[in-house]
């Protein structure tokens, strides 16, 4: 009769083995390098405080996945509150945020401002692959983003939330909802042409 | 006729409803007469990929952590087992 397999685990080996894999999954799950470096650290410590608990029924590396992913969870946890509680810290930028981009009086009121108009993009709008360079410059934007508006896409592209889903989610109107994707899509659009893509 | 702030709105959410049929005409019309606009709607179709493609893919798999830090870490790690 075969044995259950039992598993190996040196911490000795870890970092060397598993910080660069455990680091992507955590970059690619919360969009924040510092914070993935921290969460990857605090998995580790967790797993060395609590390697009497290593059944051995597992590679050490399911094991350490499994640990990373409750350390994410938590950390979702924090942050919706903390994107939530940040409701009311961007009234006084409120007011002006349109005025970044449009004309608050006079005939043309509501329409571009000149030095915020779109510039054309050397890129076609139907291309499917996006160059290295957008795409860097894009994840670079995408971090710029106050956490709410960020959460947005990441429950809706990762997660496959509905509308409905989000406005649940993070507890707001449906109107509330389009202003976060409108002013997303206007600082992202003019980061990434104040980065020169345009040029790219 | 819509206001580009207004116009810009609808191009934004249209990945994430689908707009009602006034609001597809107006826009439209919108869109032929506003050269800006124009370029924002192409613009935000490029960032919707990106954003998808970025979210759903995951970062570059070239993404790695410092080479300091790891270092850091395992000599970390290594003192704690050793105690």
């Amino acid at each position: 009769m075969s044995k259950t397999h039992k598993y190996e685990c040196d911490p000795h080996c870890w970092v060397d083995a598993y910080a660069d894999e455990l680091f992507r999954f955590t970059f690619s799950k919360i969009n924040n390098r510092e914070q993935a470096e921290d969460i990857v650290q605090e998995t580790f410590f967790s797993a060395l405080k609590n390697l009497d608990s290593f059944r051995r029924d597992c590679t050490e590396k399911t094991w350490l996945y499994n640990i990373l992913r409750n350390k994410i969870t938590d950390y979702y946890r924090k942050n919706t509150r903390t994107v939530l509680e940040g409701d009311s810290t961007n009234k006084i930028d409120d007011e002006h945020f349109y005025q970044r981009f449009f004309r608050s009086d006079g005939m043309y009121i509501g329409h571009w401002k000149a030095e915020s108009s779109p510039q054309e993009w050397d890129i076609p709008a139907d291309q499917e692959l996006l160059s290295k360079e957008f795409m860097a410059f894009l994840e670079d934007c995408l971090s710029y983003l106050p956490d709410k508006q960020a959460e947005v896409f990441r429950l809706k592209n990762m997660e496959d939330f509905s509308s409905d889903e989000i406005c649940k989610e993070l507890s707001v109107s449906a109107s509330n909802l389009w202003v976060l994707v409108h002013r997303a899509k206007l600082q992202l659009r003019e980061c990434l042409e104040k980065k020169g893509i345009s040029n790219a | 006729m819509l206001s580009c702030e207004d116009a810009t709105l609808l191009v934004s959410i249209k990945a994430f409803r689908k707009l009602k049929m006034m609001e597809r005409i107006q826009l439209r019309l919108h869109l032929l007469a506003c050269v800006y606009c124009k370029r924002f709607d192409k613009q935000n179709h490029l960032i919707d990929h990106g954003i998808n493609e970025l979210l759903k893919n995951g970062h570059s798999h070239l993404e790695c952590m410092p080479t300091e830090k790891k270092e850091a870490l395992q000599r970390a790690i290594d003192q704690t087992i050793d105690r």
